[in-house]
């Protein structure tokens, strides 16, 4: 398939701290410094997301489940595709077939399309895995030692959540490896 | 100009013409979520409480099922309660272990990271012919049937199976009772990779 193939090289997401918008790298890599330093292991899975790939998603979704018409959907520089071959179901069996190679779920009578944009877009969100064993003393920002319990259900875990507050790190609690700047 | 096709990637799904084995249970679609009175907990590994049920029961994408047990034998039945469009039972088969994101759309670039190493093992899913699963929860082992429904938790009653979307992934679960009220029975989060607005009760 053709654009995702062309997604995952033009568009791909990121892992990097570094491709995170200031001033929130500095926080994340500020907490991440933190976690690492008192023994805990971080694993960060992925941090800006690709704006061009979020549009590849949102079109082909909508225009595959027949959420709008093929000639509805904006254009995006940088990404030269024609949505609408002029003939409603080819347009649909296309972005089906984009649909499927994204791996895009699609939930049951669901309206809500891939976002076009978000935190992760936007360079303020990190999802990371942070494990370590047993009880882990951890610096918070204003440096007071805190010492924090490792639970497998990480949304649960507050203490942790708390002191990545004080970094300007925030957790969602629906979603296991996902913070941001305000905790969406 | 590039077109959005060509179709030259075989696809997972399968026009879905036939009806199967359908039962149209009590199955709990999650969207839009319905009136709910507590969030449902989405966990990252497979959810704590009764440990066999733990590894009898997963969560489906397409043709591969992700599920706590690292021992499934090939052709081992699996009992699948769709949760598409159209609610349904479906009798299908465990295949091999599977690393491919050709079958399992879990592990594909953007999101294998967060999906592989969390106690998962995911699995290539034998479906009848002419069926196509896109979000569903998979039980092995012996299945009670109870009415048109499933009943995992061994009280002589359906349980309810849901799936709702958090902000960037699924939340999975099965019920007991009422969904969305209490502990589940089973829970899982499968994480997507790409942000959307979530539909979960809050």
């Amino acid at each position: 398939m053709f654009w995702v193939t062309w997604a995952d090289q033009h568009a791909p997401n990121s892992s990097n701290v570094d491709d995170l918008a200031e001033t929130f790298r500095s926080q994340a890599k500020d907490f991440i410094a933190a976690l690492t330093r008192a023994g805990a292991k971080v694993n960060v899975t992925a941090t800006r997301r690709s704006a061009r790939r979020a549009y590849l998603f949102h079109w082909s979704w909508k225009i595959a489940l027949g959420r709008c018409k093929p000639s509805e959907a904006s254009a995006m520089p940088g990404v030269d595709i024609q949505w609408d071959h002029g003939d409603t179901p080819a347009s649909k069996r296309g972005a089906q077939e984009m649909v499927t190679g994204f791996g895009l779920a699609v939930p049951p009578r669901s309206v809500n399309p891939p976002a076009l944009t978000s935190n992760h877009i936007q360079g303020v969100a990190i999802d990371m895995d942070v494990t370590w064993a047993g009880a882990l003393r951890v610096k918070d920002k204003q440096g007071k030692d805190v010492t924090i319990t490792f639970m497998s259900d990480v949304n649960a875990n507050k203490p942790l959540h708390d002191i990545g507050a004080t970094y300007g790190v925030r957790k969602l609690v629906t979603d296991a490896p996902h913070w941001s700047h305000d905790g969406r | 100009m590039h077109p959005i096709g060509p179709m030259t990637v075989a696809r997972r799904h399968k026009p879905a013409s036939v009806a199967l084995l359908i039962a149209f249970l009590g199955i709990a679609h999650s969207v839009g979520c319905r009136a709910a009175q507590e969030s449902a907990p989405a966990q990252q590994a497979p959810a704590a409480g009764d440990s066999s049920l733990q590894q009898r029961v997963g969560w489906v994408h397409a043709s591969c099922l992700a599920i706590a047990d690292p021992k499934l034998a090939p052709d081992s039945p699996l009992v699948i309660v769709s949760l598409d469009d159209v609610s349904s039972v479906i009798n299908a088969r465990v295949g091999g272990v599977t690393t491919s994101n050709e079958t399992c759309p879990a592990l594909l670039n953007d999101r294998k990271a967060a999906n592989a190493g969390k106690g998962w093992t995911f699995y290539e899913v034998r479906l009848p012919p002419a069926t196509t699963v896109d979000l569903g929860i998979g039980v092995t082992g012996d299945v009670t049937r109870v009415n048109a429904g499933i009943d995992v938790s061994g009280d002589g009653a359906a349980d309810t199976f849901t799936q709702c979307a958090t902000s960037e992934g699924v939340s999975f679960a099965v019920w007991s009772g009422e969904p969305y009220q209490g502990t589940p029975l089973w829970t899982a989060y499968y994480y997507l990779g790409y942000d959307t607005q979530a539909t979960c009760p809050s």
